[in-house]
């Protein structure tokens, strides 16, 4: 059994679903990319499996090879320890150190009264200089750049160790550098131990060279899943086409002999 | 900025015309009211009369009279039907022996003892509203002949004018101007020496507890006020006046508000003050005063030398036409020897019977 | 822009020392300031009556003044994050003019101080349960919701408080009314504050126990659940806490404007930060203000003024001090 699974999940604002009876599944050890036009559903989505937004349906976690949990049964505390969530954009808007956003991230293995320990905070210097920031810890967040602020989000969640991580566009503020730095951690991150990951990203490319699978999202419905270390090129370029427009995809290789997916815009016809 | 000068130069001689209107009515209430229109009677001789006035006296009609708000108001012949928007002037009316003119008066008369003890008939008369809901139209509808209101209701007195009522604005805040009042409707409803009769009642006793006080010592008293303990009435105030004719010195004398005043327990402990007499209207008692551990040390208190002003029939620390009867009361307080409580007695009883028709003291 | 490491912690570790002494310098003018004459050399011969007033008076006053403007100031700072609008303030889910409402109840149909207290605290309490059960019928619990909740309480309290003054004898109960809502800390004294002060000191111990999930509450609802916040349960149990403190201070004293707004900010003016320490700068400030203010109240004139006068013209020009010097420094 994978280590995610979700089963006929509906979810939408208001009466109106935008998620309709979506299914699908996630190995220990993969990122699930989510890809779909504006609107088609991947907040939404994500939202749902995390609990902010009521929704119909089941999401289980393989807590380990006894035990699967459903999540919609788990109290936000429980829920917050197993699951991260990264927003599109951090909604933190006070004065506060760097430093004490990601030891945020520590509150669900905390009791309501405690404060972070000597090792939480020891943890979290060290997420902060796996994200590239190391010296900031006293700075004031909001002096911060988009993309800073971003990385520091992301250092916190990975501090915070839970088993699924979901992240809706991480990248779109970070500019070129700082994405595929980004991408690499969480890579890396998800290799060790029991994770996995679902992301809505901003950039098809990125998504088709860090992710293991593909969601393609239309209307709230599966369109198709796309594996894009093995699915032939043609296959791929017509699923895509239908939500880019007409694209054309390349595999070509970078210096050390690594293969990587370019895709290309054609003109429409 | 011209029109500001302009609008400044304006107030100033409304001011001014103003307080020429009030030394204007001071004067004629030396000379017991009024310029009347037709053959003025003689009433020169009425000032110095502290021998009561004998012969009867009528007004004749029409009479012009000022009203303390300085209008100008003709009363064409003697009113027949009468609406009091104030309580003083209802208790006046009824000293006037008016009560049975009265067809309408101000809300709440059942918290007024005096009405439900002199003339219960007032408590069923419609009401007229208060001095912040004025009830126009019910006044109007009562076709009064004439209307006294309190100083607040001035423009409601313009606006009946307006339609044709008669209405008179009286403002009895201390014994000066109540005295100004109490001619004034006197002469307005013809009922002159009855009104002659109040003022001599009053000046009678002030001039008996001057003589009866004189060169006594004068112990120092702190007037607890209606709304709360800690309010008080400073040197400008009637309740000031009421403690000095009884022979005491208001221990807030050095407080020139012309309002009640919100003072501290450590003033008051500062003051010392030998009696705290509360205003007849107390919100609290005297039992919650000597058992407040705030005031623990404090003379008064510790000699047990709190007493409240009765309130059975009117609150004698305002200036109500039985106002007087609170100086001679808190006399007695103050200076047993000097004025013995069955001397007081017996003047409290004298005017509720002359002027009230109604035995203050049951035997 | 570079800090070292420590700087802002011990920015706010210095400004809060300083706060202190401010506040120790006041307290121990406050006093000795008041009508009745007080000397050390007469406090120490044992003069029985200086003795009472100093005890039962003076400290009681003192106290009443530090610990309210800290509960006014830490609560101020607990809605401002909370809300995440720098302009929230008790007022927002109408506990103020709940307790106005519940104190002119009180003046009109009950007697005694004490009773009048009871009934403004009952008010208050009743101001902001209806508020937060409002809010709850809206299940998406947005922060917006509660402050809608709020004003039409708000409302509410206020026509019922006009409803009530319609009623009240203008010579007595009216003016009674008018001063309570004017606010100050006159006729405090050791007998009736006990109760209040208590509850205050639990619930001041409660929020700062809790400041860890307060400023959590300040990111976005979905972001704060998913750092593990029972979002719901946590706000209701914050808002109420500080709420209380809020009433147990208003209903001693009645409404002092502008404390609970301009402690925080000068707080966080001061050490552009959201920490405990901030908070407990903004709870220090506060105390400094009302104390200060309290002092002026009863010095200032022959007769007791009240205190609101004296936390605005004294908070006013702070406030637009630190305001010029931050936009100079940016």
């Amino acid at each position: 059994m994978s280590l995610f699974s979700a089963v006929s999940l509906t979810a939408g604002y208001g009466r109106q679903p935008v998620v309709k009876d979506l299914s699908f599944e996630v190995e220990a050890g993969c990122m699930l990319g989510l890809l779909g036009a504006n609107g088609s559903g991947k907040t939404t989505l994500l939202k749902a499996v995390c609990g902010i937004l009521p929704h119909k349906g089941k999401c289980f976690l393989e807590y380990n090879s006894q035990e699967s949990i459903i999540l919609e049964e788990l109290a936000p505390r429980k829920l917050s320890g197993l699951c991260s969530y990264i927003p599109q954009r951090s909604g933190i808007s006070i004065d506060i150190s760097v430093l004490d956003v990601v030891l945020m991230g520590f509150n669900p293995q905390l009791g309501i009264l405690e404060y972070p320990s000597a090792k939480m905070k020891k943890a979290a210097r060290e997420a902060l200089q796996m994200a590239g920031l190391a010296g900031k810890e006293e700075e004031n967040y909001q002096h911060l750049s988009e993309g800073q602020k971003q990385l520091v989000i992301l250092a916190r969640t990975l501090a915070a160790d839970g088993m699924l991580l979901l992240l809706d566009e991480p990248e779109s503020a970070l500019d070129f550098r700082y994405r595929y730095q980004m991408l690499e951690l969480l890579k890396e991150w998800i290799g060790k131990g029991r994770r996995a990951g679902i992301a809505a990203l901003h950039d098809p490319l990125l998504a088709l060279n860090y992710c293991d699978k593909l969601l393609l999202l239309a209307k709230g419905e599966v369109r198709a899943v796309l594996t894009p270390g093995e699915d032939p090129l043609d296959k791929m370029e017509k699923e895509l086409s239908e939500i880019y427009g007409a694209v054309s995809l390349q595999r070509c290789r970078d210096r050390s002999g690594c293969e990587r997916l370019v895709m290309l815009k054609e003109a429409e016809k | 900025m011209k029109k500001k000068v302009l609008s400044l130069l304006l107030v100033l001689s409304m001011v001014m015309s103003l307080s020429a209107c009030g030394q204007k009515n001071s004067s004629v209430n030396e000379e017991t009211a009024v310029s009347e229109e037709s053959t003025a009677e003689e009433t020169a001789d009425e000032s110095d009369s502290k021998t009561e006035a004998s012969e009867p006296e009528e007004t004749a009609y029409p009479v012009t009279v000022t009203d303390q708000a300085g209008r100008e108001v003709t009363i064409e012949k003697e009113p027949e039907k009468l609406v009091s928007g104030y309580y003083i002037s209802t208790s006046l009316l009824i000293a006037l022996g008016l009560e049975d003119k009265l067809a309408g008066i101000e809300a709440k008369a059942d918290t007024r003892p005096i009405y439900a003890l002199s003339a219960p008939e007032l408590l069923e008369l419609p009401s007229v509203g208060t001095a912040k809901e004025f009830d126009l139209e019910g006044c109007a509808a009562l076709d009064p002949d004439l209307v006294i209101l309190p100083l607040k209701l001035q423009d409601t007195a313009d606006t009946l004018e307006e339609l044709g009522i008669k209405a008179l604005v009286v403002n009895p805040e201390d014994q000066e101007l109540l005295n100004e009042t109490i001619s004034l409707i006197g002469t307005a409803s013809n009922t002159k020496d009855r009104a002659q009769a109040l003022l001599d009642f009053t000046a009678e006793q002030e001039q008996r507890l001057e003589e009866a006080l004189a060169g006594t010592d004068t112990p120092s008293v702190y007037l607890a006020g209606n709304s709360d303990f800690l309010s008080t009435a400073g040197e400008t105030m009637y309740q000031s006046s009421m403690i000095q004719m009884a022979g005491g010195v208001n221990a807030a004398a050095d407080i020139t508000d012309t309002y009640w005043a919100e003072v501290s327990y450590e003033q008051i402990l500062a003051w010392d003050p030998e009696y705290i007499v509360l205003a007849s209207d107390a919100s609290y008692t005297v039992e919650d005063v000597l058992a407040d551990p705030n005031l623990e040390g404090c003379a008064a208190v510790e000699n047990g030398n709190v007493v409240q002003i009765p309130g059975d029939a009117e609150a004698w620390d305002s200036p109500v036409p039985s106002g007087i009867l609170g100086a001679v009361w808190l006399s007695s307080v103050l200076h047993p020897e000097q004025c013995p409580e069955s001397d007081s007695q017996a003047v409290i009883q004298e005017f509720y019977e002359t002027f009230y028709g109604f035995a203050y003291y049951e035997n | 822009m570079k800090h070292s490491t420590a700087l802002p912690t011990m920015r706010i570790k210095a400004f809060c020392a300083a706060g202190t002494v401010l506040l120790i310098v006041l307290a121990a003018v406050s006093l000795f300031t008041g009508k009745y004459p007080l000397s050390l050399e007469g406090l120490l011969s044992g003069d029985p009556m200086q003795l009472r007033v100093f005890f039962t008076l003076r400290i009681s006053r003192t106290v009443v003044g530090i610990l309210g403007g800290f509960a006014l100031g830490t609560a101020g700072f607990v809605y401002q994050t909370v809300f995440r609008n720098p302009l929230a303030s008790p007022d927002v889910i109408g506990v103020s003019s709940g307790a106005s409402a519940g104190a002119a109840a009180g003046i009109l149909f009950l007697s005694g101080a004490a009773a009048v207290t009871l009934s403004a605290f009952a008010g208050a309490l009743a101001a902001v349960c209806l508020a937060l059960a409002l809010s709850s019928l809206d299940r998406s619990g947005k922060n917006s919701t509660i402050v809608l909740a709020g004003i039409a309480v708000h409302s509410l309290a206020q026509t019922a408080l006009m409803c009530l003054k319609l009623t009240a004898d203008p010579e007595r109960e009216l003016a009674s009314i008018e001063y309570w809502i004017m606010g100050s800390l006159n006729g405090i004294s050791s007998y009736s504050i006990s109760g209040n002060l208590l509850l205050c000191l639990i619930c001041l111990i409660a929020l700062f126990l809790l400041h860890r999930q307060i400023l959590l509450l300040s990111a976005e609802e979905g972001e704060a659940r998913m750092l593990g916040v029972s979002v719901g349960r946590m706000r209701l149990a914050v808002l109420l806490t500080s709420t209380l403190t809020v009433a147990c201070v208003v209903s001693l004293s009645g409404l002092i404007s502008f404390v609970g707004l301009l402690a925080p900010h000068g707080a966080r003016l001061l050490t552009k930060r959201n920490t405990a320490g901030t908070m407990l700068l903004g709870g220090i400030l506060g105390a400094v203000l009302l104390t200060g203010a309290d002092i002026l109240a009863r010095s200032v004139a022959a007769t007791e003024l009240p205190v609101s006068i004296f936390t605005s013209l004294l908070g006013a020009p702070f406030l637009i001090y630190l305001i010029i010097k931050g936009r100079q420094k940016a």
